[in-house]
């Protein structure tokens, strides 16, 4: 039995449990509880506490298992135990909030510190009036050339779809290389 | 589509580069209590630049300016008015021997820059970027080069927890970015930054370039903080080295299943693809650049039959 | 008058107190943050809040999806010692670090009681 872990994380409500809603073929296993902080309470009324659990069947003995990390600094030993055994990383980003943007990239160089893997960044909500395009976005978090950021509407199969689809890619890259 | 945000969470260097590399023209309003300034941007140079809701017309900055007299500006603009009635103001007070074409050109640029490297003192103030808005008309419009102002307004703020934000340790090393010559061309550095600029080669640290150009460590980092926000050097991020755990899973997902081992001598393989017990085979997937791999390698993913090619076709599906 | 963190104290206090073997305690958030702490000076009260939230809420979560019904609590056995949790009410956590000759089940029901406690208070 192939299973295949990828990794979504992003700084808090960049759209990760939906990211991973609008994918998997099984309900999502979330663990959301009743936010408490004040920044949290503001964007939305539950956030993620310790994980988020996706799944796509491929065949009979491959199985892609998507995991959706906490965005607060202080779960960031989820992000390290979910790190374990992955193959490349989703990095989403809200668009909308260029106050979001340095913990967005504070976040990827945990990840590379911790373990450098390929990864994408998918600027999401790009259907709000407000946001930043892709690659303003890629300007503004300054991010190596060969980093992919892709449009993202996270509640859209297609583009999420999409997303996957480049972070295979550059995980096939990786591997011919 | 606006560009809002605080430079609470983004700073006006960083504001600046987007605009500079995104060759944006509009207008950004930058406000804050009892505080407001807007700066014109055409193409990704800076052009224009009002403070606060000041009247801007040309006589009324030349006067502030101390270029010009209050009687001389009236006298013009009433040229201006009642015969001259196409002419730029600039000009009828350059015909009437007031002031120079230079001196106008002079205390115009003043403005602009005095607007915004006062600007870059700000640790908040809301800003908002609107595409396509033109100066007011019948400004003077000079192009400054962004990389100048950038250059300058850091080298007067002394804001060391946005350094370190991009220079975490005197390890970090610099390299170039694309075209460094040609956007060295536009900028003046002093000696000190020329100095320090000549050592940037990819491979020398923040500490060994302090070492040799006998500077401060402080300064060393003052300086190469300044050539990153305006675009000038990059940092060498490591991370082009895949950890060598993840890229064996990588390489194993890519294999083709054993059950297709050949037979020496057989024939024609199966389906096409010429199994091999080794390694990967089919058609070698050629990198695309910035996307990794190229659309015509990409249709050919589905003759293969490792897992990870697998993946890619339901994921395709979906 | 105390406010409602002392009175948490002051009831974390009396745990402690009530038993040796309990070394340390803490109110937590459901969401991983610090209600109140009775907890040694060199432990990081935010590791141990974000840990204890996350923790309890796969136990939760397996505890249903395993048949098991409702969480009552989880512990982690340690060769040091044991890191226990409990819920109190909907909103919070209790969590107690007991040292590893601790009779748990005295510690458990010292901890039920304190979790009553605390339930009324938040």
């Amino acid at each position: 039995m192939h299973t295949v872990k990828m990794v979504i994380t992003g700084a808090v409500n960049s759209g990760k449990s939906q990211f991973i809603r609008t994918i998997s073929e099984i309900e999502v296993v979330s663990t959301e509880r009743k936010a408490t902080d004040e920044e949290t309470r503001r964007l939305k009324k539950e956030t993620t506490v310790a994980m988020d659990f996706g799944r796509i069947a491929v065949a009979d003995d491959i199985v892609l298992h998507l995991f959706g990390t906490p965005g607060q600094k202080r779960f960031d030993f989820m992000w390290e135990i979910l790190s374990e055994g992955m193959l490349g990383l989703v990095v989403l980003v809200d668009s909308t909030r260029p106050d979001t943007f340095r913990e967005t990239l504070r976040i990827i160089d945990f990840f590379n510190a911790y373990r450098p893997m390929p990864y994408v960044v998918a600027a999401n909500k790009q259907d709000e009036d407000n946001a930043w395009k892709p690659d303003e976005v890629r300007l503004a978090l300054r991010l190596p050339r060969e980093i992919k950021v892709l449009p993202l509407v996270a509640k859209d199969r297609e583009q999420v779809k999409n997303v996957l689809l480049e972070l295979l890619y550059s995980i096939l890259a990786v591997a011919e290389e | 589509m606006a560009l809002v945000g605080n430079l609470r969470d983004f700073g006006l260097s960083d504001f600046l580069y987007l605009v500079d590399r995104g060759y944006k023209t509009g207008m950004l309003v930058l406000q804050r209590p009892g505080d407001q300034a807007r700066l014109f941007f055409q193409n990704g140079k800076l052009v224009y630049a009002i403070q606060n809701a000041t009247e801007d017309r040309l006589g009324d900055l030349l006067l502030r300016a101390g270029k010009i007299t209050a009687e001389q500006r009236d006298y013009a603009v009433h040229l201006q008015q009642t015969v001259a009635t196409n002419k730029p103001l600039g000009l009828i007070l350059v015909e009437l021997g007031y002031i120079t074409r230079e001196g106008i050109i002079r205390a115009v640029r003043s403005q602009i820059e005095e607007t915004v490297y006062r600007l870059f003192s700000w640790t908040e103030g809301d800003f908002r970027f609107e595409p396509d808005v033109k100066p007011p008309r019948e400004s003077v419009t000079i192009p400054l080069s962004i990389e100048n102002v950038i250059m300058e307004g850091v080298r007067r703020i002394d804001e060391w927890s946005r350094i370190r934000d991009r220079i975490p340790t005197l390890d970090v090393i610099v390299k170039f970015a694309d075209q460094p010559t040609e956007r060295a061309k536009g900028v003046n550095l002093t000696p000190d930054e020329w100095r320090v600029f000549a050592r940037i080669n990819g491979a020398d640290n923040i500490a060994a370039i302090a070492r040799l150009t006998s500077l401060s460590e402080f300064d060393v980092c003052r300086i190469i903080y300044g050539f990153i926000q305006a675009g000038l050097v990059e940092v060498a991020r490591a991370q082009v080295l895949i950890a060598p755990e993840v890229q064996a899973r990588a390489r194993a997902l890519v294999e083709e299943p054993d059950a297709v081992a050949p037979v020496p001598g057989d024939g024609v393989p199966a389906e096409g693809t010429p199994p091999s017990p080794t390694g990967p085979s089919g058609p070698r997937l050629a990198p695309g650049g910035a996307n990794g791999i190229s659309p015509e390698a990409r249709g050919a993913v589905q003759v293969r039959r490792g897992v990870i090619f697998r993946i890619i076709e339901r994921i395709r599906r979906i | 008058m105390a406010t409602r963190t002392e009175e948490m104290v002051a009831r974390l206090r009396n745990l402690a107190a009530s038993t040796a073997d309990i070394e340390a305690s803490a109110v937590v958030s459901v969401d991983g943050l610090i209600m109140a702490s009775a907890l040694p000076r060199d432990v990081e009260e935010d590791r141990v809040s974000a840990m204890s939230a996350a923790m309890l809420s796969l136990g939760e979560r397996i505890a249903i999806e395993l048949g098991r019904g409702t969480l009552d609590q989880v512990f982690i056995r340690g060769e040091q010692g044991y890191v226990l949790l409990m819920s109190v009410g909907t909103e919070a956590v209790l969590t107690a670090l007991a040292r590893k000759e601790a009779k748990l089940g005295l510690v458990l029901l010292d901890m039920r009681r304190t979790a009553a406690e605390l339930s009324r208070l938040i």
